[in-house]
């Protein structure tokens, strides 16, 4: 897995790409932590269409980084990006998440807000 | 001889039966699902089932690594043993297969009440994702059968 932070003057955009999982996750996690200190009062799109596997680790990472947003740091939530890629959509629809996370279909939409 | 096309190749090389050995540390799941995913597509077994088993099994192996084996990330693994993964597929009289996969570990087994974290999420990710999950956990490891719903026969 790789993440690429895109410095926006309207966002900070995280591109991740490959599979998350157990082993992966914390670097997410990580990257997700530095990107919120540099928001600035900029919403964070976290774009996962290049995503190939999301386990239940990812899945953790992503609701409690959009929890933690609200509830500990005052931002709005995680702009979570997700195309038709069924092994990142099925986990996300079979565990319910895509009611509480804050999904987009395209970076362009996100920003859109 | 006409020289083997792909196809021809991967059906020669693929295994009727899954079997691998994993030792138990956090990668141990990748390459769960790598094998795994060659061993479906030698059965042409249809990509959406695909996905759903490589979840699926990837789930109960995390679970059987971090878990049953306690490792976690910074943790020097003491207690780590084997997690062992075996597939076959078996046919339905009017010719549908399914895939019956088994995780086993010799790792402690603690009750689903007691998952956090991650553990929430993988037992009903796991369930959602085949036809029949049953769950064996015992003081001397856990088995995990994973029945996937049945598909039709290669085409």
């Amino acid at each position: 897995m790789k993440v690429r932070t895109d410095d926006r003057p309207d966002a900070v955009v995280l591109g991740v790409d490959g599979e998350i999982d157990g082993l992966t996750a914390p670097r997410l996690r990580a990257a997700i932590d530095a990107a919120y200190e540099q928001l600035d009062g900029r919403p964070l799109v976290v774009d996962l269409t290049d995503v190939t596997f999301l386990g239940s680790p990812g899945l953790q990472v992503l609701l409690d980084s959009a929890r933690e947003a609200v509830h500990h740091r005052g931002f709005e939530t995680l702009r979570i990006v997700v195309d038709h890629t069924r092994p990142v959509v099925r986990p996300i629809e079979l565990t319910g998440l895509d009611a509480v996370l804050t999904l987009f279909h395209s970076v362009t939409d996100a920003l859109d807000g | 001889m006409p020289p083997l096309s792909d196809r021809d190749r991967s059906r020669a090389h693929t295994d009727a039966e899954l079997r691998m050995t994993l030792s138990a540390e956090l990668a141990a799941p990748s390459l769960a699902r790598e094998r795994l995913s060659r061993w479906l597509a030698g059965h042409r077994w249809p990509a959406g089932q695909r996905d759903d088993l490589i979840l699926a099994v990837s789930e109960a192996v995390s679970n059987s690594v971090e878990h049953g084996y306690g490792v976690d990330h910074g943790a020097v693994v003491e207690r780590g043993g084997p997690v062992e993964v075996h597939g076959i597929v078996v046919a339905e009289p009017d010719g549908r297969r399914r895939a019956v996969l088994t995780v086993v570990d010799r790792g402690s087994w603690l009750p689903p009440s007691a998952f956090r974290g991650n553990r929430r999420h993988g037992l009903p990710l796991m369930e959602a994702c085949v036809e029949t999950l049953t769950v064996d956990g015992t003081d001397g490891g856990t088995t995990v059968v994973l029945r996937s719903r049945a598909v039709p026969p290669p085409a």
